[in-house]
């Protein structure tokens, strides 16, 4: 097990009394709680951590958060495997697994790393030139190689064990960062007495003041301010939670990493939260990112922003390098120089500007040597840093010359300037805007409800972030609409240090000089897109921002921009010849931040992907052996198996059964709407296609209604149960569309019509008692309705009682049998069920399932859902004859376009196979027998079954001609199968096709 | 009279689950018995309806928005501008009586009883197991006792009812349409499991 030997005695952040194991690739390794994995592999000397994306080059630790491009890591095992996390974000815990990632077979030997000896070849866009040819389909073979070589890590194949949530938040005001700023903010909008919500994606407050040494002003500061929200009851703090998305309506998207600290969540705890949060207004104190600068191989492990060799040593006492080149542009970096020293490194700061002013001298001073109008041309080592050229620079052209020297060492820290973090003010709308005097993007108008304060505005000083914060706070909770006063914070004196942002002078690029060859200068790490890239994508053409983005793959996965959004920027103007904010910037997406799918999807996985629909017989079908199938979110009964049966044997014995005996089959799933008033005839007559104003109370209608465009919407009966009270049913699949339909019509067409429509299909449970002892049956069960013909005639409707359960009995038939649908509150659907089991006893009853309803309905020709499916008129339906002429209805005038009733369409059919054993499957194309196919050929089949009664297969089907193909021979084609069933083409009416059945 | 079967009959199972802690976060219980009838009506006749209903049911009609009026166990939910709901025990007979009282000149009446399952959900961490499945502000300065909302559950419409604290929690009422009650009572179990919960008979 491997010493901690850039370990610290003292200083830092971290719980030294508190030692972790964890291993890294397989080799064990110990850390100290308080650690993240990338502080604790620094701690124990490890620099080389991955590998990259395309040339496989060996990679390290650039930063200490969420920018991390290149120290990804695969956390974990099996079904808890994770992919892609910045070492730099995954706390340590013991028993920590990580490996790494894009290597074969080792880290530290890996094979690919032979394509950066074809970089030439594998340069932006590679893809698309290389590998297109020499065939058409070239590519499909080219494409799983690549795929193999190029990437990240592996997703698991396993199910994750953990839970994820999903929960809802509301806050008066949101304040996005614990740093600075944001502490200020929500203190000023906490002490107003609003509802506060402060979110930190670390899992400390205090943002860049945590990288100060710790014991000092800063903790008091943290300290006393933290003390202060904790104490208020209306505020909420929420560390290891990242904002990542600004959405409308002040809605926010959050991710609390519960969990991800721990070897495993415990008992009944989440791994991740997905946190929906709307704000009434919204603080954004992001902060900002330490900008790199492009020199030859930047990439080499042992080259990291300055301000993270700060962190790693005042947060998690490791010494990241004893032997540091710190290469800048600005004074703030200074502050890494002083700190390293002190902790007994020694340092050189290469100053790329002209002069390095009063904090040159300072450094001086402390015995650090400072080259100044330098810049570092290039690392050397293998793989790891172990020196730098050097060379006369000119800050203005990124033009070295003059020659270069040669410097050992063993880290680079390098500080490009800051680029505040924006992508929050931008997803909702506003382009960031470019301040040139700080040499980067700002956040330009406040979007909607957000108000930005401190680094994120190009603030940087920390008393300046202090004091806009605050007022921030101040401001959005008074905007919220809270009272109370915030008071004042003062800004300790110790706090109030220069931010060195005045003596800012960018620099985009280093060029070097004659003598040496040019090396890679990657500007995103991540995704291997360097200077030359971004050259090559101009010399081709790709001059826009966007297009910029996807022909290099600059900014893709986890890199998002955050390092390399602005450099790849500057480098398109200079190319160009223009300035940086003509060259434009991208807009950020959600989530800027990785979050894990996982953690979206929340507790709806499994049973509760969606929700499922029950009838009220649901637990009476489970104890009848009921074999359920997914109808939309309803569980239907699909056939009620009896000893070895299948599906296939169960539905042609209940098919059969009930054209013989009676049969009974759970039709709760149907659209129950309940319509009332006194113009509810007036209304149904203008819904329907067919008349309604002559039904009597009593009495039932099977109709169609239509869409606008006149196709065929949904049909069903309606039964009228008093003078202004009619109970109209839907096809299940239709019932919501229906619903819809007719509430839009009534508050937008007809507000004048004194019409309500409720939905009642989760009151009533029904059943269908069809077959020739369906009424003997009925009138065993019900006493006090009189079933003969001449008083409960064919579309009668009764209301009666089957013992204590009120029930209404509608005499229908969707089988073509002597049927009834019989209706009661759903509470009791169970007892009607028991009810008419027993009665069905000495009738011969039997339970069929939607298979055999399906069957019965096919024999008989009766349309559904593979006859209704939004592309058939009346005409093709057969049914134009049910249209009324006398009346407008919905979809009227539209309906009889010459298109929609050209007989050059497809109408309805029926089809018999002429090889009674062959079998017509849903969806084949009709085409003319013997050819030629052509296209979408004749029409298609709809609907199919076996049909017990006729002892063979038959389908309904759309041909064109309709009837007067009937007797024809066409062909049933299944092209994917290359089956051909020849097929008669009959009316659709296959079994008893007078009728005679129905009247019993 | 033959029995309301409820939509969690046979499924719910009563005890206590989840994790293990000092008391459960959470206690459901299925409400039988409650009856359930929209009253709709028309642009010019609101006033009227409301009048009579007032007479009807001995309450005093709220004009709050989201907030319910009560008398006894009678209590109405102004859900719409032209209708609301009113649940009151069975034994009320509530449809029947509304029915005569309102000629369908002024007014219908639906019955929805059997439509919704009822589930009380009471306890210390009520308002924590609600925030995972309704995108309602339930913090009691923005939704006081008294208050309902109609929302939605999982894309499912569900109304949600405050209905009183008791012993310093929270007690809640959620009407959940029927064929997808246990579903969502599921739901609601899944998300109460990291507080602990009780399913009472």
């Amino acid at each position: 097990m491997s010493t901690q030997s850039f370990r610290h005695t003292s200083g830092g952040r971290i719980d030294r009394t508190q030692t972790l194991r964890f291993t890294f690739d397989g080799k064990a390794y110990t850390g100290v709680a308080g650690d993240t994995l990338a502080s604790a592999l620094l701690a124990n000397g490890v620099k080389l951590v991955g590998r990259s994306f395309k040339y496989h080059r060996p990679r390290g630790i650039v930063s200490a958060g969420v920018e991390e491009p290149t120290g990804l890591v695969t956390l974990r095992s099996g079904g808890r495997r994770e992919p892609n996390v910045p070492a730099t974000m995954a706390e340590l815990y013991e028993g920590l697994e990580a490996r790494s990632q894009n290597a074969w077979p080792s880290l530290a030997f890996d094979m690919l790393a032979v394509n950066g000896l074809v970089k030439p070849l594998l340069a932006a866009g590679f893809y698309y030139k290389t590998f297109m040819g020499p065939f058409q389909k070239s590519w499909m073979w080219y494409e799983p190689v690549i795929r193999r070589a190029a990437g990240l890590g592996v997703a698991a194949s396993e199910r994750d064990p953990d839970r994820y949530e999903k929960i809802n938040a509301f806050a008066d005001v949101l304040v996005v960062g614990g740093g600075p700023a944001g502490l200020a903010a929500a203190l000023a909008a906490g002490r107003t007495g609003a509802r506060v919500t402060l979110a930190e994606q670390m899992p400390s407050l205090g943002g860049a003041l945590l990288n100060e040494p710790a014991g000092g002003a800063p903790d008091n500061w943290i300290s006393s301010v933290v003390a202060e929200l904790r104490a208020l009851p209306n505020v909420i703090i929420l560390t290891r939670t990242t904002v990542f998305g600004a959405y409308d309506g002040g809605t926010f998207g959050l991710v609390e990493r519960v969990a991800d600290h721990k070897i495993e969540p415990d008992a009944g705890e989440p791994r991740q939260r997905y946190i929906v949060l709307r704000a009434g207004q919204a603080v954004i104190a992001a902060g900002a990112i330490e900008r790199p600068i492009p020199f030859g191989n930047n990439d080499r492990p042992g080259v990291m922003l300055a301000s993270a060799a700060r962190a790693y040593l005042n947060r998690f006492a490791v010494l990241p390098g004893r032997k540091i080149v710190l290469f800048t542009n600005n004074d703030g970096a200074y502050a890494t120089a002083f700190d390293l020293k002190a902790a007994g490194a020694a340092v050189t700061v290469i100053d790329a500007r002209v002069d390095g002013g009063a904090i040159a001298s300072q450094a001086a001073q402390q015995a650090i040597e400072v080259i100044v109008g330098h810049a570092v041309v290039e690392t050397h080592g293998s793989p790891l840093v172990q020196g730098v050229a050097l060379s006369p620079y000119d800050i203005a052209t990124g033009q070295c010359d003059n020659g270069f020297r040669r410097l050992a060492c063993d880290l680079v820290a390098v500080s490009g300037g800051y680029d505040p973090q924006v992508h929050l003010a931008t997803q909702r709308g506003p382009k960031a805007v470019w301040d040139a005097k700080r040499a980067c993007f700002v956040p330009g108008v406040a979007p909607d409800i957000q108000s930005q304060a401190g680094a994120c505005k190009g603030s940087f000083a920390t008393a300046d972030c202090i004091r806009e914060g605050f007022a921030a706070g101040a401001a959005a909770a008074q905007k919220a609409g809270a009272t109370g006063k915030p008071g004042e914070l003062r800004v300790p004196d110790a706090l109030t240090a220069n931010d060195g942002s005045a003596t800012f002078v960018p620099a985009w690029d280093v060029i070097p000089p004659k003598g040496l060859r040019e090396k890679k200068r990657f500007i995103d790490l991540q995704n291997d897109v360097s200077v030359s890239d971004v050259k090559l994508a101009h010399l081709e053409g790709y001059v826009s921002v966007e297009h910029l983005k996807r022909y290099t793959t600059l900014g893709m996965a986890t890199e998002q921009g955050k390092l390399s959004n602005v450099i790849a920027l500057a480098q398109m103007a200079k190319l160009r010849g223009i300035d940086i904010p003509q060259v434009g910037t991208t807009g950020f997406r959600s989530p800027y931040t990785s979050v894990s799918l996982a953690a979206i999807a929340g507790h709806e996985t499994d049973m509760h992907l969606r929700p499922v629909r029950r009838t009220p017989f649901h637990r009476w079908n489970e104890q009848q052996a009921c074999v359920f199938i997914d109808a939309g979110l309803w569980k239907r009964p699909w056939f009620y198996p009896r000893s070895g049966e299948d599906v296939n044997l169960a539905y042609r014995r209940e098919t059969r059964q009930v054209r013989e005996t009676v049969g009974m089959v759970d039709v709760s799933t149907l659209g129950k709407i309940d319509v009332q008033g006194p113009d509810a005839a007036e209304f149904l007559n203008r819904v329907y296609v067919n008349g309604w104003k002559s039904l009597e109370v009593g009495k039932a209608r099977y109709g169609l209604m239509l869409r606008d465009d006149g196709y065929v919407l949904d049909d069903g009966t309606t039964s009228r149960l008093s003078e202004h009270h009619y109970f109209l049913t839907t096809t299940t699949a239709e019932a919501a569309k229906v619903m819809s339909h007719l509430e839009w019509l009534l508050q937008t067409a007809w507000p004048d019509l004194r019409v309500h429509v409720t939905s009642v299909t989760d009151q009533w449970g029904g059943v269908a008692l069809a077959g020739p002892n369906a009424k003997k049956l009925l009138a065993d069960a019900i006493k006090d309705i009189d079933f003969s013909n001449e008083t409960f005639p064919y579309m009668g409707v009764r209301q009666g009682h089957m013992g204590d359960i009120p029930v209404r009995v509608h005499r229908l038939s969707f089988s073509g049998e002597l049927a009834y649908e019989v209706f009661c509150p759903a509470g009791f659907a169970e007892a009607m069920a028991e009810f008419l089991r027993d009665f069905g006893k000495r009738h011969s009853l039997i339970l069929y399932g939607v298979e055999a309803l399906g069957a019965l309905r096919i024999e008989k020709g009766h349309i559904a859902g593979g006859e209704i499916d939004g592309r058939h008129t009346l005409e093709d339906l057969r049914m134009e004859k049910m249209a009324s002429k006398a009346k407008p209805y919905v979809g009227s005038v539209l309906r009889i376009r010459p298109e929609m009733t050209s007989d050059d369409r497809p109408r309805l059919v029926g089809l018999k196979p002429v090889d009674k054993a062959a079998r017509i499957k849903p969806g084949m194309i009709l085409q003319p027998h013997n050819g030629p196919y052509k296209g979408h050929g004749l029409g298609h089949v709809s609907s199919t079954t076996y049909s017990p009664a006729l002892g063979h297969s038959i389908a309904l089907g759309f041909v064109i001609g309709g009837a007067s193909m009937e007797g024809r021979i066409i062909d049933a084609v299944y092209p994917l199968k290359g089956d051909i069933v020849m097929v008669e083409v009959v009316p659709p009416h296959m079994f008893d096709p007078e009728g005679d059945r129905l009247h019993g | 009279m033959v029995e309301v079967i409820s939509a969690l009959a046979g499924h719910a199972r009563t005890g206590r689950h989840g994790v293990e802690r000092k008391g459960a976060g959470v206690i459901f219980r299925d409400v039988p018995g409650r009856d359930l009838v929209q009253v709709a009506w028309w642009p010019d006749t609101g006033p009227a309806v409301r009048a009579v209903l007032a007479k009807q049911l001995d309450v005093a009609m709220s004009d709050t928005p989201r907030r319910v009026s009560e008398s006894g166990q009678t209590t109405v939910f102004p859900v719409a501008p032209d209708k609301l709901w009113i649940a009151a025990p069975m034994a009320v007979g509530l449809h029947a009586k509304l029915s005569i009282a309102l000629p369908v000149a002024q007014g219908v009446v639906t019955e929805l009883g059997h439509s919704r399952t009822v589930i009380r959900i009471s306890g210390p961490s009520t308002r924590e197991v609600l925030a995972r499945s309704f995108a309602i502000d339930l913090h009691p300065s923005v939704f006081p006792p008294g208050s309902f909302a109609s929302s939605s559950m999982h894309h499912i419409g569900a109304m949600l009812h405050y209905v009183r604290d008791l012993g310093g929690a929270p007690v809640f009422d959620v009407y959940l349409l029927r064929t997808f009650a246990l579903s969502l009572f599921e739901g609601l179990c899944e998300n109460a499991d990291g507080f602990g919960y009780t399913v009472e008979g």
